[in-house]
């Protein structure tokens, strides 16, 4: 007691003090530690549950990725495929045409001779009409001035002969 | 009834055969008056044809047209039917033609001999042309 007095410690305050703190401590471990701890532990569990969603986020959005390479991927083969086969058609498509207007040209210039040869018969046996009708009427001219009645009988009697 | 050329030429006909000749201006009138009131008076000429025909048929002859461009010696006329109608008895009907030029033709209903110079001219220039 008197080491107390000596270094100015009452004792008394001493012991009302450590009552004190052994009073607030009770107090602050019942109303405060418990409801902090809870709430850590809240926080852990909401930070761990996110933490868990984020990596399955992530797990989720890497296999997104790899589907997306992968449906991009197809894409491009099907794409791929359908450029190479719509080349192949129009190509085959444009040898088709090619091939048709050939033919058509083909016809267009038989066609073109067929009417030029038609043409040219018209003509020439226009050509031989006229000239037979020409020949025809120099003849009949002549015949008309030649051919008396004497002459006629004697052509008939020759026919009659014939016969 | 019915009325075609030929039926008015078979009755025409008919009737002309059974009647004496005395009847016939008479009933000729009566014919001609009454395909003249059906209006049928544009069958004429064939009715008249047919009537030619059937007399020939009747009397067993065959009616020759002879055509030429003068006027033909009847022997020559003669001659050529009989050969190109033997055994045939012709009633010929002589005319002229003197667009034929010469030569000369022949004709039947159903037959045709052509020698005139027209129809040998005729042939050669559809042969030129040919």
């Amino acid at each position: 007691m008197e080491l107390f007095s000596a270094l100015g410690i009452d004792y008394k305050i001493l012991i009302a003090q450590v009552i004190n703190f052994a009073v607030l401590g009770f107090i602050l471990y019942k109303v405060g530690y418990k409801p902090i701890l809870k709430f850590v532990q809240d926080r852990t569990a909401t930070i761990e549950l996110g933490v868990k969603q984020a990596e399955e986020a992530k797990l989720a959005i890497t296999a997104a990725t790899a589907d997306q390479q992968n449906i991009i991927k197809q894409a491009k083969v099907a794409a791929q495929k359908l450029l190479d086969e719509a080349k192949e058609q129009s190509l085959v498509q444009g040898q088709q045409l090619v091939e048709r207007s050939k033919v058509a040209a083909s016809k267009v210039v038989e066609q073109a001779k067929h009417d030029i040869r038609l043409e040219h018969d018209k003509m020439m046996q226009g050509a031989k009409a006229e000239l037979s009708e020409l020949v025809l009427l120099a003849t009949e001219k002549i015949l008309k001035q030649k051919l008396t009645a004497e002459a006629d009988k004697s052509l008939i009697e020759k026919t009659i002969h014939e016969i | 009834m019915k009325y075609s050329a030929r039926i008015y030429a078979e009755t025409w006909f008919s009737s002309l055969s059974e009647a004496p000749n005395s009847d016939w201006a008479k009933l000729s009138t009566n014919y001609l008056q009454h395909i003249y009131r059906h209006g049928h008076i544009k069958w004429l000429p064939e009715i008249v044809r047919l009537i030619a025909e059937l007399e020939h048929k009747k009397n067993g002859t065959t009616p020759v047209v002879v055509t030429t461009a003068h006027n033909a010696d009847e022997n020559l006329v003669k001659q050529l039917t009989d050969k190109i109608l033997p055994n045939t008895t012709v009633v010929i009907e002589q005319r002229v033609d003197p667009a034929m030029l010469g030569g000369i033709k022949l004709a039947t209903s159903n037959q045709r001999w052509d020698a005139s110079v027209l129809g040998h001219l005729n042939h050669l220039a559809h042969s030129l042309s040919l």
